[in-house]
């Protein structure tokens, strides 16, 4: 009788541990995707626009 | 026996279905989005003066443009300083990129002595919300007229740099155009 009151409470307790377990319990495999998305976001905004040629910077004093 | 196994793995399948989703990328719990990081870069002032302890230089920032050949164009007073507005500000990833004159009608101009610079020289930059941002003078690179490295001075980059450009060599009075460039590469400190 103990026994399958053991064997009971084990069968709706540790599928619950164990759910929890693999829901919680993983590692992430890679930091690539966030920190990729925020540069890449980050750079959307600078949006740079290159100019065709250097600028005109002396007068010709010196 | 049998029994209790097929109903503890479906009681598992279950709470499988039923417990929240943890959010598991690394960085999920600060991780700007697009639109905080949209407005982190509105926020940051545009600059409003150029410092630079080593050659004297104490500038007005102006917001320059591309001129009429589509060249990075040049601030209006020859004592002024010309941020590039169509890239980064500074504080940003990115090639923030000054420019200034080297000489004028009078004399020398605002970036007359910047070939002094040298590798470590500081660089501060003030920004019209008051924010300093100090630049550490990586190194100086010369330049021919047509030869300049436009990508590499005004190119994107992840890294958050500085580009110091004024005119050097012989002035040709027919074109009114200096034979080169430098360019001061220098990188954010802070």
């Amino acid at each position: 009788m103990v026994n399958k009151i053991f064997i009971a409470m084990a069968t709706f307790i540790l599928p619950f541990v164990f759910a929890v377990a693999v829901v919680y319990g993983q590692t992430p495999t890679t930091d690539n995707t966030t920190s990729n998305t925020t540069n890449d976001t980050i750079n959307q905004t600078t949006n740079t626009t290159v100019p065709e040629g250097a600028p005109r910077t002396g007068y010709g004093y010196r | 026996m049998k029994k209790f196994l097929l109903l503890g793995a479906i009681l598992f399948l279950f709470y499988l279905t039923i417990l929240p989703k943890k959010d598991r990328r690394p960085g999920s719990q600060n991780p700007p989005s697009f639109t905080e990081s949209i407005s982190q870069a509105a926020t940051i002032g545009k600059p409003v003066r150029l410092i630079i302890n080593r050659i004297g230089v104490n500038a007005k920032i102006e917001h320059v443009g591309l001129d009429r050949e589509r060249n990075m164009d040049v601030p209006k007073s020859w004592d002024n300083a010309g941020w590039y507005s169509l890239g980064p500000k500074p504080g940003m990833p990115g090639n923030v990129v000054i420019d200034g004159h080297l000489d004028s009608p009078n004399g020398p101009a605002v970036f007359f002595r910047l070939s002094k610079l040298e590798k470590g020289d500081e660089i501060y930059i003030i920004s019209e919300d008051g924010k300093e941002y100090i630049y550490t003078v990586n190194n100086m690179e010369k330049y021919e007229f047509d030869k300049f490295p436009l990508k590499k001075v005004f190119g994107e980059t992840n890294s958050f740099n500085l580009n110091l450009i004024t005119c050097v060599g012989v002035f040709d009075r027919i074109a009114k155009n200096y034979s080169h460039r430098i360019v001061v590469y220098s990188s954010l400190l802070q």
